[in-house]
C-alpha cells in the first residue's frame, strides 16, 4: 500500500489519530473515575456558593429549601413558597416551621419558626447540625386551614 | 475513477485528487471511532426507562374490605401502571377511587414541580363475587411516588418508588473500555500501514492499552462494589436518587437501621357491640416524631394482630392515612379485653413487633348485639381437626417440647388449592404461655410470647426416618399440585432429589428469583398441606392460630397447645 508522502496530510492524519486516541483514553478513564467524584451541589443566581438547593412540593404549593452550609455546624436556611393557584392577595402569610433530623442515630433538632420575607420566602438563621449524615429537613406549613408537612432528604458529608 | 486514475500513473506519485481522497478517508477512520465511543458514553446510563424490581403486594383493611392491593412491576417512565385489586369472600361490592402522587424532592426544580399534586386517578369498581378488579395509572417519572386508594369514607395511601434502570459506573467503564479499545485497533492498524516512522504507531496502542486496562479494571471491580443503599428500602429515595443511586450513594455504610417505634393505640369507642375506629400512632423512640418510614414487609405495611376476649384472632392490615398514623376499624363483638399487637419494618432494616400496652377494653354496650360467650374459643387443648367456614383443617405435631424445634402440619382442605395470602402459604400466630381457662384477651396482653411464623408448604418431620417416608405419609395430595404446577418442575428437580422430598415444589412461584414477581392470591396451586418449625420457648399452654387461604377465604383456625418440659416428656 502507498505511502502519503505529503509532509501535510501526514501531519493532520497524525494529528487525528493522536487526538482520537487521547479522547478515547480520557473518556475511558473518566469512565472508570467519573462514578466517585462528588458532585457538587448547583449554583443558582440568589444561592451562596456551596449551599443547597432542593424542590418540592404539596398540594398547595411547590417548596424550594435552600441549605446554606450544608455540612456540620450551623447553617441558615431559606423556604420559599410558591402557591400553586398563584398568589392570592389578602391571604395571610403561614407558618413556616423548619426542622432536622438524623433518624439513623435518633438525633432531632428544636422546631425553628422561620421569618418571613418578601415574596413568600422564609428564613431562619442558624440551624445546628452536629454531625454528618443523611438528615432529613423537616418543613411545615400551617396557616389557612392547611398542614402541610415536607420532608427533604440531605446528605451533610462531613 | 481513482483507482484508473492510479493505474494510469504507475509508480509515479499518486495525484493530488487521489492522495487527497485517501487523506481524507484516514481521517474519518481515525475520528469515527471517537464518535462511536461518544455513543458508549450517551448509552447505556442515560436510558430513562424500565425498572428493575418486581410487584408490591400490599394487604389493605379498607373499612370492612380486606384488599390486596398489587402494584405491578413498571416497565417504562412515563408509561403504564397497573394496580390489581384483590377481594376476598365477603367483601363488599362499591367502588374504589386510585390516584397516584409524586413525591420526593430533587435539586432540579422542574423534575419536582409535580411533586404532591395527584396526576392520575381510576375508579375500580369492585364486584360482588371475589376476584381481580384491575386500573391503569400513569406514572410520569422514576421517583418516589404515592398511591392513593379511597372508599367513601377514608383514604388510604401506600408510598412506593418508580426505580429506574440504572448501569454501575464499573459496568459503564467496562462498555467504555472495551468500545474505546475496539475503536482503537482499527485505529492502529490504520496508523500502522500508513505511517513511515513506526513509533507513531505507539500512541494509538497507548491509548488500547489503558482502554483495555480501564474495561478490564471495571470488570474485576464490578463484582466486589456494593451496591449503593436501596432507595426507599434502606435510604430516604429522592427524584435524583432514584435517578442515579450511585451518584446518590455517598459515604457507604453498613447499617442503615432506624431506631424502635412506639405505639399509641385510641379507639373512638369502648362499648361492645360497636364497630371501634383504631387509630394507631407511630413515633420514633429516640425522637418521638412520627414514623413515616414504614415499608413493606410480609406484604403489608402495618400487621395487626388482635385477640378478642374468648380467643378470636383478628389479623387486620390498618391503612396509612398520614405520617405514621394508621387506622382500622375493630368490631367489638363481646366485652372484656382486646389485646392488641403490630408488626412493620422501618425503613433501614428491622421488623419490630409492638404490642399495645393498653390494648382496648371493651364495656357491656346498650346495643343487643354484645355477646358473652364466642364459638372462637378452642374446644380442648390439642391438635385435631377443626372446621372452619366448611374447611376441615386437621393439626398434627412432632412433639411440643420447650426449647425444641416443633413442627406443626396443617392439612388444609383436601385438594392443593391453598392461595398465597402476604405471600405467603400459611401463617401461625403464637401467644403464650396462658392460663387454658382464663379469659383470653386479658391473658393474652401479659403472655411472655407473641411470635407470627411463616409457612411455605411442608416440611419432612425430622423425627421421623426420611428415607422410609414416614413422616409425609400426610402429604400425599402433593402429588396432585406436582400436576397442577409442572411447568415449573423441571427447575426445581434438582432441588427436590437433593432433599428427597416432593414438598419442596410447594415453594415454586412463591420467592422471587432475579427480580421476578411471585405468585399472587389468584394461584390456587399449594397445599394442602403447610408445615411451621417453631421453637417454643418455655413451657405451659399456648393459643395458637393457623391462616391460610382458600377458595378466597381467610381461614382462621384456632387451637390450644400444651407445651411439656423435656423432663417431663421423658419420664
Amino acid at each position: 500500500m502507498s505511502r502519503p508522502t505529503s509532509p501535510s496530510g501526514r501531519r493532520s492524519l497524525v494529528a487525528a489519530v493522536v487526538l482520537s486516541a487521547i479522547l478515547l483514553t480520557a473518556l475511558s478513564v473518566r469512565a472508570l473515575w467519573a462514578p466517585w467524584r462528588g458532585t457538587s451541589p448547583p449554583v443558582s443566581g440568589d444561592t451562596p456558593r456551596g449551599a443547597a438547593t432542593l424542590t418540592g412540593g404539596t398540594a398547595h404549593d411547590v417548596v424550594t429549601l435552600t441549605v446554606s452550609t450544608p455540612v456540620t455546624g450551623t447553617t441558615a436556611v431559606n423556604v420559599r413558597l410558591v402557591p400553586r393557584d398563584g398568589a392570592a392577595a389578602g391571604r395571610s402569610s403561614p407558618v413556616v416551621t423548619v426542622s432536622a433530623v438524623l433518624p439513623t442515630a435518633g438525633h432531632a433538632v428544636p422546631d425553628f419558626t422561620t421569618a418571613p420575607a418578601a415574596d413568600n420566602r422564609y428564613h431562619v438563621a442558624g440551624l445546628p447540625l452536629m454531625m454528618p449524615g443523611r438528615w432529613e429537613f423537616v418543613v411545615t406549613v400551617e396557616g389557612d386551614g392547611r398542614h402541610d408537612r415536607l420532608v427533604f432528604p440531605l446528605t451533610i458529608p462531613r | 475513477m481513482n483507482d484508473t486514475a492510479a493505474r494510469t500513473t504507475g509508480r509515479d506519485r499518486p495525484p493530488r485528487t487521489a492522495h487527497a481522497f485517501r487523506r481524507r478517508l484516514g481521517a474519518v477512520l481515525a475520528v469515527l471511532p471517537s464518535a462511536v465511543a461518544l455513543l458508549f458514553v450517551m448509552g447505556p446510563g442515560a436510558g430513562a426507562d424500565s425498572t428493575a424490581g418486581g410487584d408490591v403486594h400490599v394487604a389493605q383493611t379498607l373499612g370492612d374490605r380486606e384488599l390486596t392491593v398489587i402494584l405491578r412491576r413498571v416497565t417504562g417512565v412515563p408509561g403504564p401502571l397497573h394496580v390489581d385489586v384483590i377481594t376476598h369472600a365477603g367483601t363488599a361490592a362499591g367502588r374504589l377511587t386510585l390516584g397516584v402522587t409524586p413525591t420526593g424532592v430533587s435539586t432540579s426544580a422542574s423534575a419536582a414541580s409535580a411533586s404532591g399534586t395527584t396526576v392520575d386517578t381510576a375508579v375500580v369498581t369492585l364486584g360482588g363475587r371475589p376476584g381481580t378488579f384491575s386500573a391503569v395509572l400513569d406514572v410520569t417519572r422514576a421517583g418516589p411516588w404515592e398511591l392513593s386508594l379511597g372508599d367513601e369514607q377514608r383514604t388510604a395511601t401506600i408510598p412506593f418508588v418508580v426505580p429506574k434502570r440504572t448501569t454501575s459506573p464499573a459496568e459503564t467503564a467496562v462498555y467504555m473500555g472495551f468500545g474505546g479499545a475496539g475503536a482503537l485497533v482499527l485505529v492502529t492498524v490504520l496508523v500502522a500501514v500508513r505511517v513511515r516512522r513506526f513509533w507513531w504507531t505507539l500512541v494509538p496502542a497507548g491509548g488500547l492499552v489503558a482502554c483495555l486496562t480501564v474495561a478490564v479494571t471495571g470488570a474485576l471491580l464490578s463484582s466486589r462494589l456494593p451496591p449503593p443503599p436501596s432507595q426507599g428500602g434502606q435510604v430516604d429515595a429522592t427524584i435524583d436518587g432514584v435517578g442515579d443511586p450511585y451518584a446518590d450513594a455517598g459515604q457507604q455504610i453498613g447499617d442503615y437501621s432506624r431506631p424502635p417505634a412506639t405505639l399509641l393505640l385510641r379507639s373512638s369507642t369502648d362499648r361492645a357491640g360497636e364497630v371501634a375506629e383504631l387509630r394507631l400512632t407511630l413515633s420514633d423512640a429516640s425522637t418521638g416524631l412520627p414514623v413515616d418510614d414504614v415499608v413493606v414487609h410480609d406484604g403489608a405495611l402495618l400487621h395487626l394482630l388482635v385477640v378478642g376476649p374468648s380467643g378470636q384472632l383478628r389479623h387486620l392490615h390498618p391503612v396509612r392515612t398520614g405520617a405514621g398514623v394508621f387506622e382500622v376499624p375493630l368490631s367489638l363483638p363481646e366485652e372484656g379485653h382486646y389485646a392488641v399487637s403490630a408488626e412493620f419494618a422501618r425503613r433501614g432494616g428491622g421488623v419490630q413487633q409492638l404490642r399495645s400496652a393498653t390494648g382496648v377494653d371493651a364495656v357491656p354496650g346498650s346495643g343487643a348485639a354484645a355477646r358473652t360467650t364466642s364459638d372462637d374459643a378452642p374446644p380442648q387443648a390439642g391438635t385435631g381437626t377443626r372446621t372452619v367456614a366448611g374447611v376441615d383443617v386437621r393439626l398434627t405435631a412432632s412433639s411440643l417440647v420447650a426449647g425444641r424445634a416443633a413442627v406443626l402440619t396443617a392439612r388444609v382442605g383436601e385438594t392443593a388449592t391453598l392461595q398465597p395470602w402476604l405471600g405467603m402459604l400459611g401463617h401461625l400466630i403464637v401467644v403464650g404461655p396462658v392460663s387454658p381457662t382464663a379469659a383470653a384477651g386479658t391473658a393474652t396482653q401479659g403472655a411472655q410470647v407473641w411470635a407470627h411464623s411463616h409457612s411455605m408448604g411442608a416440611v419432612p418431620d425430622g423425627t421421623h426416618d426420611m428415607s422410609g417416608m414416614e413422616g409425609m405419609s400426610h402429604m400425599k395430595g402433593m402429588e396432585e399440585h406436582s400436576s397442577a404446577s409442572s411447568s415449573s418442575l423441571d427447575m426445581d428437580s434438582s432441588a427436590s432429589s437433593a432433599f428427597s422430598s416432593p414438598d419442596l415444589h410447594s415453594m415454586s412461584g412463591l420467592t422471587s428469583v432475579n427480580g421476578d414477581s411471585t405468585a399472587d392470591e389468584t394461584v390456587a396451586a399449594y397445599g394442602p398441606d403447610i408445615s411451621f418449625v417453631y421453637t417454643f420457648p418455655a413451657t405451659g399452654h399456648y393459643r395458637v392460630w393457623i391462616q391460610a387461604e382458600r377458595d378466597n377465604t381467610i381461614l382462621t383456625v384456632p387451637y390450644l397447645l400444651h407445651v411439656t418440659g423435656a423432663s417431663e416428656r421423658t419420664s
